[in-house]
Parts: structure tokens; sequence; C-alpha cells
């Protein structure tokens, strides 16, 4: 149904898409596999028409096609619901599902009455927690997700493609997706699927494309490729999925760094008390929204608290903003690239070096080659993938984005760094490599406190896992005790006794 | 305080009113006085509507101001010189607004260039072509143009009537396809692109709509000052600013808050403008000896505009903390 073949995307000097080639059949599943940087997320883009190709063919049902842009291609048939969606805030969501989509009924009111229809009826099928009037900025961003999702099925489209929108969705919110994409895909429906969930890609799909460096490297039948396969493809190398937390067990940790007592948060934090040692990684998991954020944020004097005691170093120290925090040395990393970390109109150079010029003294000078240097280092140790250090952030792949995120606290010398889900939507070998140095900041005496989405993660990496339900730590999870299945009852909200660090 | 969200315009025009209103004692009340006040402010509410349109997709005219002295210069000329009726030379009027408008889009909208600049520079343009047209003020306006214009229909002053048609109509318009993707860019254009807006053809009708209800507020200025004079329109682009921020348009999200918004934000300032030159009269009657010039009079209105713009933005960044 959908071939495409050596598809070519250029931006400037970098090759985006350099000999890249799909297929798929009528009713097809497919994953698009791709470290960042792979090229995955221009070709999509190139599908849905907000990026022109500039070589290449591309055939839809036996006919040659050119996609101009975002309207042409939803006349194609092609529908996308985008990683940072294409919602409008202060629109309802059936203002927002019409979008661009609009009927072409005669009265307002008999399309009115259509689109309620259709509202209603995919709030039911996708299980979306929200009425047909409620503003898309109410809602969480897991129901915002299928929201655009809706949006992307109601033009009826033969191709429908996801780029990544499970990232910030629930899991019961995915699994009810993952029925509703099955049965569209069995009346007919092809469906493109970008993750980098292996876990999410074996359940929905049944064969997957693997792009490496703008080239597509291998097509597979998932049901015969185990995921080391897949890894070898993306990367070109073997992936070892063991990590450094055998080296972290045997370091002894006896310093206390932070001592935290009855943080609260007025509706999202309630009376959690921590204690924090010296080079020690605490993962922080839980549903989404369970206030292990706002808890976070509070401690980085992003978030006002209204109760609690902060003690580092044995000192009372309030922390009333990021400025406090940072004085007191305490970094922060989230996972939400394009609206916390990165400025992206600005450059590599400047991304890296912000937090030396936030704490340095008012008047000191800054050196430009001095700087440069120090851009530069950074970017080779931290194997970040940019045309140099004075392109734009925003030029930068996902992955990429956020290893500028995590280097410019390198310098530093934390004593605590505060993780909120840095590697979201961060592919797995840029993944690795960024928790490979966290664990090295630790080697130096920094503690982090680290909140992921990813259980795995956790499991892997962290020495204890504080569980949060409802503002509240249900439950602390010590080495011995760390398995997938007592963590997931854990986050549901059973836990045998409450849980205090 | 949510329910304060787009709302603030009206907070602030209650306020101003009541004032007004102590000050001037019950003759507010009358025919006379409130046909005064939308006669003579009727050229601002129409310039903050034409503002508010575009606004509402994201963009700014500054030379809405220049556009309406255009319109004048063309009415006068193409009655005094071309010997054409008022209804005709309106419509040659509301014309050349309506390119104006699709000038400025095209150019904004076509080739990219940042709004602030493109209507800077096309505002002295059209006040050169302005000044081409009515090099010298002057000219006449027939007597029964401005009899009506400053008279009643049914008892109601006319400024009044046309303000009310001209809203029922923006705000009906609401319902069509266009005017929601105007304030879907406005809100993001992005995410409007993506989702198959046809961005530069929207944005093209907000500023050629914007045009011609400036030029429309042209063709009142003409009615209400009798004369031609190129030099009155200046002042509308910034004040027409002033009032669509100070309606509290921003944030809301809603066409029909964006025109009513619009409205009470003229009003405000018309109001104030009222307050201030009755406190000044008061003042001026009751204490001889104190002789203060007019100039204190507009450092005085302009003062409270600053606070009503304040006020606005302080109300936003409210909204913004308890969000998101």
């Amino acid at each position: 149904m959908l071939r495409i073949i050596d598809l070519e995307k250029n931006f400037g000097a970098v090759k985006a898409l350099s000999n890249a080639s799909l297929e798929m059949e009528r009713g097809e599943i497919r994953a698009l596999l791709g470290a960042n940087g792979s090229g995955k997320s221009t070709l999509v883009k190139v599908l849905s028409g907000l990026n022109k190709k500039d070589g290449g063919r591309i055939w839809l049902n036996q006919e040659e096609i050119e996609i101009n842009s975002p309207v042409s291609s939803k006349k194609y048939g092609i529908a996308m619901a985008y990683q940072d969606m294409s919602l409008i805030p202060e629109l309802s969501l059936e203002e927002n599902l019409v979008l661009g989509n609009e009927p072409k009924e005669k009265t307002a009111a008999m399309s009115q009455g259509r689109i309620r229809e259709y509202a209603e009826k995919m709030i039911r099928e996708l299980g979306i927690q929200a009425a047909p009037d409620t503003r898309v900025k109410d809602m969480d961003l897991s129901n915002q997700g299928l929201v655009e999702v809706a949006k992307a099925m109601y033009t009826e489209p033969i191709l429908l493609i996801l780029d990544e929108i499970t990232a910030s969705m629930h899991r019961d919110q995915v699994e009810l997706l993952f029925a509703f994409l099955k049965r569209e895909s069995q009346k007919g429906l092809s469906i493109l699927f970008v993750s980098h969930r292996f876990e999410e890609v074996y359940e929905l799909c049944q064969s997957a494309t693997i792009l490496r460096g703008g080239v597509s490297i291998q097509d597979v039948q998932l049901a015969q490729t185990p995921v080391n396969r897949l890894i070898y493809y993306m990367t070109g190398e073997e992936m070892k999925g063991e990590h450094d937390r055998a080296q972290s067990e045997g370091r002894s940790h006896s310093r206390i760094l932070m001592e935290i007592e009855n943080l609260t948060v007025e509706g999202q934090v309630k009376q959690i008390s921590m204690t924090v040692r010296e080079g020690e990684i605490i993962g922080i998991a839980g549903l989404q929204g369970q206030g292990q954020s706002e808890f976070l944020r509070a401690l980085y004097g992003a978030c006002p608290y209204q109760e609690g005691r902060i003690r580092i170093d044995n000192a009372d120290i309030k922390i009333k903003t990021p400025k406090d925090a940072v004085k007191a040395g305490i970094g922060f990393i989230s996972g939400d690239r394009e609206k916390e970390q990165i400025m992206s109109v600005r450059s590599v150079e400047e991304n890296l070096l912000v937090v030396e010029h936030a704490v340095s003294r008012p008047g000191s000078i800054c050196f430009p080659g001095r700087e440069k240097k120090v851009a530069e280092e950074l970017v080779n140790r931290l194997n970040i993938i940019t045309a140099g250090t004075d392109v734009l952030a925003d030029s930068l792949s996902g992955g990429n984005q956020q290893k500028l995120a995590v280097g410019r606290w390198l310098g530093q010398e934390l004593k605590i760094l505060l993780l909120d889900d840095p590697t979201k939507g961060v592919d797995v070998k840029a993944r690795s490599e960024i928790n490979k140095l966290f664990c090295n900041m630790t080697k130096r005496g920094t503690a982090i406190l680290y909140s992921s989405s990813d259980n795995e993660e956790l499991l892997e990496i962290a020495e204890k896992i504080c569980v949060f339900y409802e503002g509240r730590m249900i439950k602390v999870l010590s080495k011995g005790e760390m398995n997938g299945e007592v963590l997931a009852r854990a986050m549901l909200g059973v836990a045998e006794e409450g849980g205090h660090v | 305080m949510k329910w304060l969200e787009g709302k603030l315009g009206y907070v602030l025009l209650a306020g101003a009113l009541v004032i007004n209103i102590c000050l001037q004692g019950i003759g507010f009340f009358t025919a006379d006085s409130i046909g005064a006040l939308f006669g003579s402010n009727l050229p601002l509410l129409l310039a903050a509507l034409a503002q508010t349109v575009i606004m509402a997709a994201g963009g700014i005219d500054i030379s809405i101001g220049n556009t309406i002295a255009l319109a004048n210069g063309i009415i006068i000329v193409c009655l005094n010189a071309y010997g054409m009726s008022f209804s005709g030379s309106s419509l040659a009027a509301i014309a050349a607004g309506t390119g104006v408008g699709l000038v400025n889009g095209i150019i904004i909208a076509c080739f990219r260039v940042p709004p602030l600049l493109v209507t800077f520079a096309m505002s002295t343009f059209i006040k050169g072509l302005a000044l081409m047209i009515l090099p010298k003020p002057g000219g006449n306006v027939p007597t029964e143009v401005y009899r009506t214009y400053g008279g009643t229909i049914f008892m109601i002053p006319t400024a009044l009537v046309i303000l009310i048609v001209v809203v029922v109509f923006l705000v009906l318009a609401g319902r069509f396809r266009i005017t929601n993707h105007m304030t879907a860019i406005g809100s993001n254009e992005r995410n409007a692109y993506v989702s198959g807006v046809r961005v530069e053809l929207v944005k093209v009708t907000a500023y050629a709509a914007g045009g011609a209800i400036a030029a429309l507020s042209g063709v009142c200025l003409t009615a209400l000052t009798a004369t031609g004079d190129v030099r009155n329109g200046e002042s509308f682009a910034l004040q027409s600013i002033a009032a669509v921020i100070i309606g509290g348009m921003l944030g809301s999200g809603k066409w029909k808050n964006y025109i009513l918004g619009a409205v009470s934000g003229a009003l405000f300032l018309a109001v104030i403008n009222n307050i201030v030159f009755y406190a000044f009269s008061y003042v001026s009657v009751n204490y001889p000896e104190m002789q203060i010039s007019t100039y204190y009079q507009q450092l005085f209105s302009n003062f409270i505009i600053i606070f009503g713009l304040m006020s606005a933005a302080l109300a936003e960044r409210r909204n913004r903390r308890r969000g998101r």
C-alpha cells in the first residue's frame, strides 16, 4: 500500500535521510525504530508534510505522490499524531478534533451534532478521561496524547503515524489505545508506530523497519527478532544490559548529605521525609502525577512548598527559587526538553555554559576562546552529535538535546542532582550513555534523586526505590526487594507498610 | 481569580463608569450625553475592533491609525473633488482600507516579515499616500451626514446603533471556520499549521478584515468631524492596542471574548477621558484660581491607562502561574 524508496532529506550540510526505504501493507502495524538522529522523525515528518523531501519517491496505493504540506498529506489520507502534539491548549477537546478537519455541512447546528457524536465516541473507545467541552490545557499529558490520536483518526485516514505518543501516557491508557489500534488495523488501517519502548513495540507491532544514520538498515518481523538483535541493528554495537549498578553496590555511603522533613506541597505532596547520603542513587517511582514532579521541583525551588524542612550538610536551608537551590549545590534536569530545559534558539555552547554563567558573579568577564573549548570538550565527552558548538540547540535530536541538559551541570560539583524523567523519549543508546554519566557523577560524591516512568531503568540503576502514591511515599524498596512485580503493585497503591527513608 | 480571566475589561469599565457617573451626575444618563460619548468615541471603538481581529490571529497592526486617516482623506476628496455621494465615497474608502490590509497581510504571511516592522513601515507609507490625496486639512461633508451621525435612530443614538450592528456581525462571524482558524493561529501557530489550517490565507484575511474595519472607522470619523484632516489618524494605532490589552482578551482563546473585550477596553479609555475632563472642569469651575493646562489632562488620563495595562498584565500573570 505504501512504498517509499531512497528518501533523501538534507538540512543544510546535515544529511538527515540519505537512503531511507519503507514498505507497508494495508492493515499492517509496523514499528519504525532508530536511535536519536537516525532520521525517523524526519521520515515521518516528510510523510506528514512538515518537511519536503529532497530526493526519493513515494507511492501510495500504486500511485506516485508528492506531499507538499500538512494539508496535502491529509488529502492523501495520511494522518499523524505528534510527539509534541498539535493541539491548541485554549480550545476544547471537540474544537481541537475538528481544527483543520472542518466538516462541509451547510449549517453549524448539523455539524455541531456530528462533532459531538464523534467526540463522545472517541472518548469511549480510547478511554479519554474528559468531556467533549473540557479545555485541552486542563487535561494531563496522557489524555492529551489520546486526544491527539482521536484528532488524527477524525479524517478516516488510510495510514496513521504515531510519533512517540506513548511517552507521556499511563500504562492503562496505553493498553486501551493499543486495543483500539489493533481493532482499526483489522478494518484496514495501516499504522506506523515510532517509539523507543521495546515492550510496547513488541506488544503492538508485527514488523519493524530500523533506521540508522539516515539509511534503512533492516526490515524485520518482530516475532522472529529478539531485542538484542534490534538494538544491534539500531546502534551497530552489541549492547550490554548490565549497568554500573554493580559498581555502586560496593560503595559505602556514610555521610548524610541532605535531610528532608515533612515536605508538603498543597494538594500534591503530603509530608514526605527522606534522608539522602553521599553518592547514593535513590529512585522515585510511581504512576504519573502522584507528586514526584512537584516534590523534586519543591527541592529545586521551582515549586513553592507550604511545610517542611530541608537540611543540607546539617544546616537548615530555605529554598525559594532555583537560584537558591543552585547555590546550595542542587541541580535539576527534567524530561520536558522543549518547555523546561533547552533554549532552542541559542547555540549548543550557550546551552552548555548557562549554569556556569548563572552562578558566576555579576560583572565577571567571559572569555570566548575558553568557553568554546569548554563546550567542545563537553560535546566530545558526552558524545553529542552536532554539527558544531555554535549551531542552534534546536537542530539537535531529542537525545542529544538531553545530553546538553546534563552537560551543563557537569562542571558544577553538585551535591545533589534531581532528575525528573530525564531520559523520556530518548533512544536506548543515548539513554545508556546518559545513565552512565549519572553514575560517574555519583562516584564523585553527588547524590541523585531519580524519578522515572520507566521501571526497568530504575530497577537497573537505583539502590533503593521510593514509590509515590497520591502524594505520599507509600513504600521504599531496598536492594533486595527490587523486582518488577513488587514495584508495579506498590505503584498501584498496594503496599504492606508505610515508607520512610 | 479564574472568573477574572478574559473579563478584566468589564471590571475596569464598570469601575470607570461608576466614577464617571459620580462626577457627572444624573446628566450622564441623558440621550445627549450617551450619544456624545459613543459618537465621539466610535472611531476608537471601531479601531479597537479592527485591532482585535488582527491580534486574535496573533498579529499586530500599527498602521491602523493612518489607514483611518487615509479613509478620511479619500472620502473628503471623493465628496468635494469628484462629487460622489457619501455612500459611494465610503465604499471607496473601505475598499482602500481592505487593500491596505491585504498588502500588510501578504507581506507578513507570505514573506514572513515580522508584523511590527511591516505595519510600522506601511504606516508611514500610508500617511504619505493620505497626504498626497489630501495635502491640507479642509473639505466639507454634507449636513445630512453629520446630522444623522450626531442624531438618533428610533431614539437610540446613531453611533450606538452602528456599534451594535458591527459588534453583532463580528460576534456572529465567530461561528465560521475562518475565525476559529484565526484564534487557533493566534494561540499556537505551529500547531494550527500542523493541523491543516491554511495559515497564510487566514492571516491575510485577518489583516484585510482589520483594514476594512479601520476604514469604516475612518468613515465614522469623517461623519463626526465633518471635515478632513490627515493628522487625526495617528493616535488611533496605539490607543487601539491599549484598548485590546485592557479589554483582557489575552489568553482567553474565545472569539466572542475578544470582540466584547475590545469594546469594553475602548469604552474604558473613552470613559477615562470623560472622567478626567469632568474632574478638571469641576476644578476649574469651583477653583478658578487654579489654572491647570489641558496637557495635564492628557498626562493624567494616560497615567490611568498605564494602570489599566498593568492590571491586565498582572491578571494574566496570575492566571498563568495558577495553570501550567
